[in-house]
């Protein structure tokens, strides 16, 4: 399988996240106003470089998505910054923040259910030069063509409804709608896993090629890790709301350092049935903790299968223990004993 | 189906150059259970007849509704019951009673229709916008609603135009006035739910504002159920006016309404029932026929609503 090129960052970086939280309170509180909150995000410091492909991978429920809704304050985050050209859009307001959603896009999972049924392809994807006044009438409809042919529609569809379209043509559109108004950086919010299995690699060719010709950065939120493999130039992996470890593609392929990170790589299936026979698996011991309630000191001692006295004490470090590899880890790198 | 075929990067379809005319289906497929719906389709042609003969008034009508006929009464000076030249017998004047049913469906439908719309219009509006803003607005624009709606109506009503003075101007606002709290509260919940549907976040993270989001993303899924809430409307205002102008506060005499020629009638009801039965079985039809016209409709647009297409 291919591999996207190690792309050792280099230069001031696109966005600056750091110290970000996203607290949601749920419950009514009962008898004496206690609500219960779930950390979905907490506490996450990384830098995304202009052209590359930042993955984010992790189990259903880890935080990733709120991750990337919350960098383009879809979601408001409860503390912490995301600095993006000498700005902190924690800190915009609303009519700020809008003019910024020109150069900050995101891509949805759901195909279906992020196109309204009621509006035909042309206003879907006109609408976001409309917004930002980019074109209007003849140029606009002109534009709108242009986008369909450039994700591989026929520009003749301008004129139907989402109804009326498969879910990988959906996604198309979504693409299309996400690059009008020219974006210098899209969230792409696990873009294919929606998708027809004969699909997904249509779609992430298509993702290569427009970040190609644009100049695209991407955040790449999946939780398949051949996937990622492929198209991400850095990958990190999350856990209940906080990072495990960041690496550049082969380093973390190659030489994980998080015993959560190699459970998660050797859970991927080998193609070849002789070295998938004969290699080890890691697996984990039971359920992800709630994100109300989680561990103490490492949230993932619970299921680490080299966890101390000292892991479940102790919040490790987010530290960059390599150059350009972060983990956070007190046993970071020690060999994982034979199940 | 052919055009949903996923296809290679260059030039998705190019084959099928037709499209897909699914609208026009629906519509056929909508009218052929209208036929088979007795109740609706017996609802779709009293709102049909009901809007041709309101507008068609003057050439329908057999004579001049406000002539008082010299024969027009009997000897005791009671109205004629039906036949001969009064088809449908005369009033307590002398006046043709047909005719004046006739014009009576004119005003009818024109205060009807027109409350009706204004108070959707206003429903429609404080619904979803503080559906939409929640907050404070919403919580304020709510209590105002439930104060309305706990307010009778019919007593409202004949203190306001008392206050105002009656008018056909006057009656359609107080009326609007009135009745645009059902609609709010209705649209206050679908708003509620389609603003957490992924389309709107995808609109807002283009960067598209409040007031942008509710008429061009919000709006459009609303539009069935207003059709709906319409239609059944009409019926409520229909007879609301009836009551009102029973009452004697609709609009003024000598405008013929058809509550108001029920309560000319009343004085007259043992000698001549006719009078006062005409007029109350248009009512009841009317209203009978939008009511299961909107029932219909409801039937008809839910499932295409709730296709969650």
């Amino acid at each position: 399988m291919e591999i996207a090129p190690s792309s050792v960052p280099r230069g001031a970086p696109l966005i600056s996240v750091r110290d970000l939280r996203t607290y949601f309170t749920i419950g009514s509180g009962g008898l004496f106003g206690v609500q219960a909150v779930v950390k979905a995000v907490d506490g996450l410091s990384f830098d995304i470089y202009k052209g590359e492909t930042l993955g984010l991978v992790g189990e259903s429920g880890c935080g990733k998505s709120t991750t990337g809704r919350t960098i383009l304050q879809l979601i408001r985050a409860t503390s912490g910054q995301v600095l993006y050209d000498g700005r902190d859009l924690c800190r915009l307001g609303d009519g700020e923040m809008r003019r910024m959603r020109r150069r900050l896009q995101i891509i949805f999972q759901d195909p279906y259910a992020s196109l309204s049924s009621r509006m035909r392809v042309e206003t879907i994807i006109g609408d976001a030069l409309a917004i930002h006044g980019l074109a209007s009438g003849r140029e606009r409809r002109a534009m709108v063509r242009n986008l369909l042919q450039t994700v591989g529609l026929d520009p003749a569809y301008a004129q139907r409804y989402p109804h009326e379209f498969s879910g990988g043509q959906r996604q198309r559109i979504g693409i299309a709608r996400a690059l009008a108004v020219k974006p210098e950086f899209i969230v792409c919010d696990e873009p294919i896993s929606a998708l027809d299995v004969s699909v997904r690699a249509q779609i992430i060719n298509l993702l290569e090629q427009l970040q190609e010709e644009f100049g695209l950065t991407y955040l790449f939120i999946a939780h398949d890790l051949s996937v990622v493999r492929h198209i991400c130039t850095r990958v990190a992996v999350m856990y209940l709301g906080k990072f495990m470890e960041l690496a550049t593609n082969p380093a973390l392929y190659d030489d994980p350092l998080h015993p959560y990170t190699r459970s998660l790589i050797s859970a991927v299936p080998v193609p070849d049935p002789d070295l998938e026979d004969s290699r080890r698996r890691i697996i984990l011991m039971g359920d992800v903790p709630t994100p109300v309630n989680p561990p103490s000191g490492c949230v993932f001692h619970t299921r680490c299968p080299i966890a101390r006295e000292r892991c479940a004490r102790e919040v490790p470090e987010w530290r960059e223990f390599r150059p350009s590899h972060w983990v956070a880890c007190h046993y970071a790198g020690e060999p994982i004993a034979q199940a | 189906m052919d055009q949903q075929v996923a296809t290679p990067l260059q030039n998705l379809g190019a084959e099928h150059g037709e499209v897909v005319e699914l609208d026009r289906g629906v519509w056929r497929r909508a009218l052929a259970s209208l036929r088979r719906d007795k109740p609706a389709l017996f609802g779709a042609v009293v709102v049909l007849a009901f809007v041709l003969v309101a507008v068609f008034a003057p050439a329908l009508a057999p004579h001049d509704p406000a002539y008082q006929f010299p024969d027009g009464l009997t000897n005791n000076g009671t109205p004629l019951p039906p036949g001969g030249r009064f088809l449908l017998g005369t009033d307590d004047l002398g006046r043709d009673l047909l005719s004046r049913l006739i014009y009576g469906a004119q005003v009818s439908l024109t205060i009807g229709v027109l409350a009706n719309l204004l108070a959707v219009v206003i429903g429609v509006a404080v619904g979803s916008i503080s559906a939409y803003a929640g907050g404070w607005v919403d919580m304020v624009l709510m209590r105002i609603t439930d104060i309305m709606m706990a307010f009778p109506v019919l007593l409202f009503a004949i203190a306001l135009i008392a206050i105002t003075g009656p008018s056909l101007t006057n009656v359609i606002l107080v009326i609007a006035i009135l009745y645009w709290t059902t609609t709010a509260r209705v649209i206050h919940g679908m708003v509620l739910s389609l603003k957490e549907r992924e389309f709107v976040e995808a609109a807002r993270a283009l960067g598209a504002g409040g007031p942008r989001i509710l008429l061009l993303y919000i709006l459009p899924h609303l539009v069935s159920v207003i059709i709906v809430y319409t239609t059944l409307g009409v019926a409520s205002t229909v007879l609301v006016e009836a009551s009102l102008s029973y009452v004697g506060i609709s609009v003024p005499l000598p405008t013929p309404t058809w509550g108001n020629i029920i309560n000319e009638a009343q004085s007259y009801y043992h000698s001549d029932p006719w009078m006062m039965i005409f007029p109350g079985l248009a009512i009841l039809v009317t209203v009978l026929g939008f009511n299961l016209l909107g029932d219909w409709l409801r039937d008809t647009l839910d499932p295409v609503q709730s296709n969650a297409r």
